[in-house]
């Protein structure tokens, strides 16, 4: 199972970077594109090797590393997409990965990818990187959206005064990436001086010398995704110089957060007195200098807004009005849609109409249309019946007739649930779900929930995770480490694992509820997260420590491309097929194993004064929830089940409904809480929800009975 | 102490003296530099400098700040206003930078955009969503003039 569920994490952030550097290597020179996120850098990637990539972060959100090759002037280079920075010294996962690529994975070419219309930033940016000492080139990306909102400067100018190549683009429609081929070959380390002032500067001095050609490239760069995840494998080793030097390396060991910097160390090739003669030398400072980072950071903006003042970026009032009437891209409305969904008001109402259309979407074309056609008519009339005459004719062992095909038969149970129950519903879900994550909705959110979050003792940057649990609680648990504080962490990893349902599930539950009644659906959710802001509200209060303050970018709302949603769908799917389904047979071969022994009776029995008594359940209800130990949504598939044989009225599936979603994490979940958080913060979650969730259900069945007879 | 323009003595009254035009002055948190203005000759220099520095003023453009005028927080500013950055309180270490590195540095123009649910600025085509505990926390001029 270990090796299962570590796969089952990475493989879409990691495989295609582990696998591909399986590949021959017949590139010779490597090419990172580096920069802030939401610029295009994937699109750009996809435009110069020409293989897809996921464009935002899901799943993991962090860690996805891509790997591609592309012909640049007569040359195979390999291309790297990294990770979206804000700033290299930052103590974020996200940065880490990008930092330790730029500093041991030996790249001859950096192309820093760009927002166009936001120049200021992207020279903050662009100063940390040239103080690596590495050859670059500035692509300007977004420049459509640049040129709509009438902004001006000089390309040519600017490039000069950086002494590197600068190339605006337009990566959605291809313009300018021919330009941008050509001048990787003209990349130069970029002539940008930095003064720290007279409390920094001799620090560096000293750190310099000793960390100066002590950086060994083709490192092995420790991506911390999954235990055995070393990718050593895939060590990104072009044969770049070893060129790290000058003020970009002592410059981060001071600016990080000194956990941080410790780590940094450890993997620079020092003795153990130069390891300490560092630590040192930035204890200094920082006793000297308060606000440390803060300082640097000044100081290399003050570089930024010298180069700025000499190309400013300027606004082209004429070029305003003929663009606005030639632009189709990013209309008006769509700027005035984005401002609508943080309004306290209209906010709201669009997240209802959002929740609306996936209801409909998921709950009626993906659950009751597609299901139907191929649950009842392509399995129920066609495969199934087909199996088990075949069966039927070539086995005579009754025992094998009904491993395979029998009431808990690997072939009739897991296939039918896995291939005709969820696989059209988180079909759906994906399509939905990956157009929401294009277009840019989900930062939005998290201004309209903050507030919401910080009651449960979590910042706002918790959204996220949260609606990647949506997709997967699994990996959206695995990303929780990207928050800042530890009882963010501890908060997330228990309200995940308590009342967030991973896709699978949520749609099931669509689907039930949309066979009855929308409520049953209100109801649900509506228990579901009280019971997330008590909780929540209940953690905060009890653990130590403070959550991080809430900083969020709000990219501009943007129409998604359909052939990215599809392509991403795709992959989400593969992984659901490769993943998802076989669990489903070991947890049918479980459930057989324990009917033929006679276990499940005995469980069903067992569980009988709960689940009939205190729940007013069926006592068949006892193993979806057995069943839910596997897989949430496989629980919740066999209420489906349930209910479809009408063995459910509305009260009991509000119940069963409500219990599932609180009930246990599945496995791969609840591995990765032992591993992320440890196992006593793992047992004690577990230990919580289980009793927790059979009250909560306890009371909603005694409180919506007392109304509905009153 | 010595000045390194012209070495004239240097003592604590210089050092005030330099700040009292400063907005941040009276705001309790100690002026960002710490320029100390010799007497003799009117050189702002750091604590610690040796040799006349090229460069020890912010290169953002010049604020031209009347006598009296007093930063305030940005929490005080109306939906719609521009104003321009000019120091922080009373902010942590971490969350100064992740402020900086959003281009939130003295100097910056900023817009406020929204105040509910959540703060959000513009600030160079960047939008940027903020809980009230860091608005509150960033001083700055409103700027009628700037339109950007």
């Amino acid at each position: 199972m270990a090796t299962k569920w570590s796969r089952h994490g990475e493989n879409l952030k990691m495989a295609s970077f582990v696998e591909a550097s399986e590949i021959p290597r017949t590139a010779t020179k490597t090419l990172a594109l580096v920069g802030q996120p939401n610029v295009g850098k994937s699109l750009v990637f996809f435009r110069l090797t020409g293989h897809y990539v996921s464009c935002s972060n899901y799943p993991g959100t962090t860690v996805e590393l891509y790997r591609g090759t592309a012909q640049i002037g007569g040359q195979s280079w390999q291309v790297l997409d990294t990770p979206g920075v804000v700033d290299l010294a930052s103590s974020a996962e996200a940065e880490q990965v990008t930092r330790d690529l730029l500093l041991f994975g030996g790249a001859d070419v950096v192309i820093q990818v760009a927002d166009a219309k936001n120049l200021e930033r992207t020279l903050l940016l662009l100063v940390q990187l040239a103080e690596l000492n590495v050859p670059m080139v500035l692509n300007l990306n977004l420049a459509d959206e640049r040129r709509a909102r009438g902004l001006d400067y000089s390309v040519a100018e600017l490039s000069r005064q950086l002494g590197i190549p600068v190339v605006e683009t337009v990566a959605t429609t291809g313009e300018g990436l021919d330009t941008l081929r050509e001048a990787v070959s003209e990349a130069q380390v970029p002539r940008v001086e930095v003064s720290y002032g007279p409390a920094l500067e001799p620090a560096l001095l000293a750190m310099d010398e000793v960390v100066r050609g002590r950086v060994r490239t083709g490192h092995v760069i420790e991506i911390q995704t999954g235990p055995s995840c070393h990718c050593s494998g895939g060590v990104v080793s072009g044969n770049g110089q070893g060129s790290i030097t000058g003020r970009g390396l002592p410059a981060l060991l001071l600016a990080l957060p000194p956990e941080n910097a410790t780590g940094l160390l450890g993997k620079l090739d020092l003795s153990p007195e130069e390891q300490e003669r560092i630590k040192r030398l930035s204890a200094d400072v920082r006793a000297k200098t308060p606000r440390l980072s803060y300082e640097i950071a000044v100081a290399r903006q003050k570089v930024a807004a010298k180069i700025l003042t000499k190309s400013p970026l300027r606004r082209n009032e004429d070029r305003v009005r003929n663009e606005s009437v030639l632009r189709s891209r990013a209309p008006r409305w769509v700027e005035r849609l984005g401002r609508w969904t943080v309004h306290p008001l209209w906010g709201i109402l669009i997240l209802l109409g959002v929740l609306y259309g996936m209801y409909q979407f998921v709950g009626n074309l993906g659950a009751q249309v597609m299901v139907d056609l191929l649950e009842e008519t392509v399995f129920g009339h066609y495969i199934n019946p087909a199996l088990i005459a075949v069966t039927d004719h070539y086995l005579s062992i009754p025992f094998l007739q009904d491993l395979l095909v029998g009431e808990y038969g690997v072939l009739t149970m897991a296939l039918t649930y896995s291939l005709a129950l969820i696989l059209p519903i988180v079909t759906t879900f994906f399509l939905a779900f990956g157009f929401l994550e294009d277009s840019g909705y989900f930062p939005r959110l998290t201004v309209m929930a903050h507030r919401v979050f910080r009651g449960m003792g979590l910042s706002g940057q918790a959204v996220l995770p949260m609606i990647l649990g949506l997709g997967c609680d699994t990996m959206a648990t695995m990303t929780t480490r990207t928050l800042e504080t530890r009882k963010e962490r501890v908060i997330a990893t228990l309200l995940l694992a308590l009342g967030v349902p991973c896709s699978a599930q949520l749609a099931v539950l669509l689907a039930m509820s949309a066979a009855v009644s929308p409520w049953i659906l209100i109801g649900v959710l509506g228990s579901v997260g009280l019971q997330m802001i008590i909780v929540g509200r209940l953690a905060a209060h009890l653990l130590p420590g403070e959550a991080a303050a809430f900083i969020m970018e709000l990219p501009p709302l943007r129409w998604p491309q359909w052939r990215n949603i599809v392509a991403k769908t795709r992959l989400r799917l593969v992984w659901y097929i490769t993943e998802v389904v076989p669990l489903f047979v070991v947890g049918t071969l479980v459930l057989f194993v324990m009917d033929k022994v006679g276990t499940l009776v005995a469980v069903q029995a067992a569980a009988r004064p709960v689940v009939n008594g205190l729940l007013g359940l069926p006592a068949e209800a006892a193993t979806a929830f057995v069943m839910g130990f596997f897989r949430r949504d496989y629980g919740a598939a066999g209420l489906y089940q349930l209910q479809q044989g009408g063995g459910l009225d509305a009260v009991q599936l509000l119940v069963s409904m409500v219990v599932i979603t609180l009930f246990v994490p599945c496995i791969a979940n609840f591995l990765v809480i032992v591993k992320e958080r440890g196992w006593r913060t793992a047992a004690a979650i577990v230990a919580f929800i289980l009793p927790y969730a059979v009250l909560v259900g306890a009371v909603v069945n005694a409180v919506v009975r007392a109304v509905l007879r009153g | 102490m010595h000045c390194p323009m012209c070495h004239g003595l240097l003592n604590a009254r210089a050092q005030a003296h330099a700040c009292q035009s400063c907005p941040l002055y009276h705001l309790g948190s100690g002026c960002c530099l710490q320029l100390i203005r010799c007497p003799t000759c009117g050189y702002h220099s750091l604590p610690g400098e040796e040799k006349p520095s090229p460069q020890v003023l912010p290169a953002v453009e010049p604020l031209h700040i009347q006598n009296g005028t007093a930063a305030r927080p940005l929490d005080e500013l109306e939906v719609g206003a521009r104003a321009c950055l000019i120091g922080f309180d009373s902010l942590n270490e971490r969350d100064l930078q992740r402020l900086v590195a959003y281009g939130l540095i003295p100097g910056a123009r900023l817009k406020v955009l929204q105040r509910v649910p959540a703060y959000i600025l513009k600030i160079h085509e960047t939008e940027l969503a903020l809980e009230h505990s860091l608005v509150k926390a960033i001083y700055v001029l409103s700027d009628p003039a700037v339109d950007r």
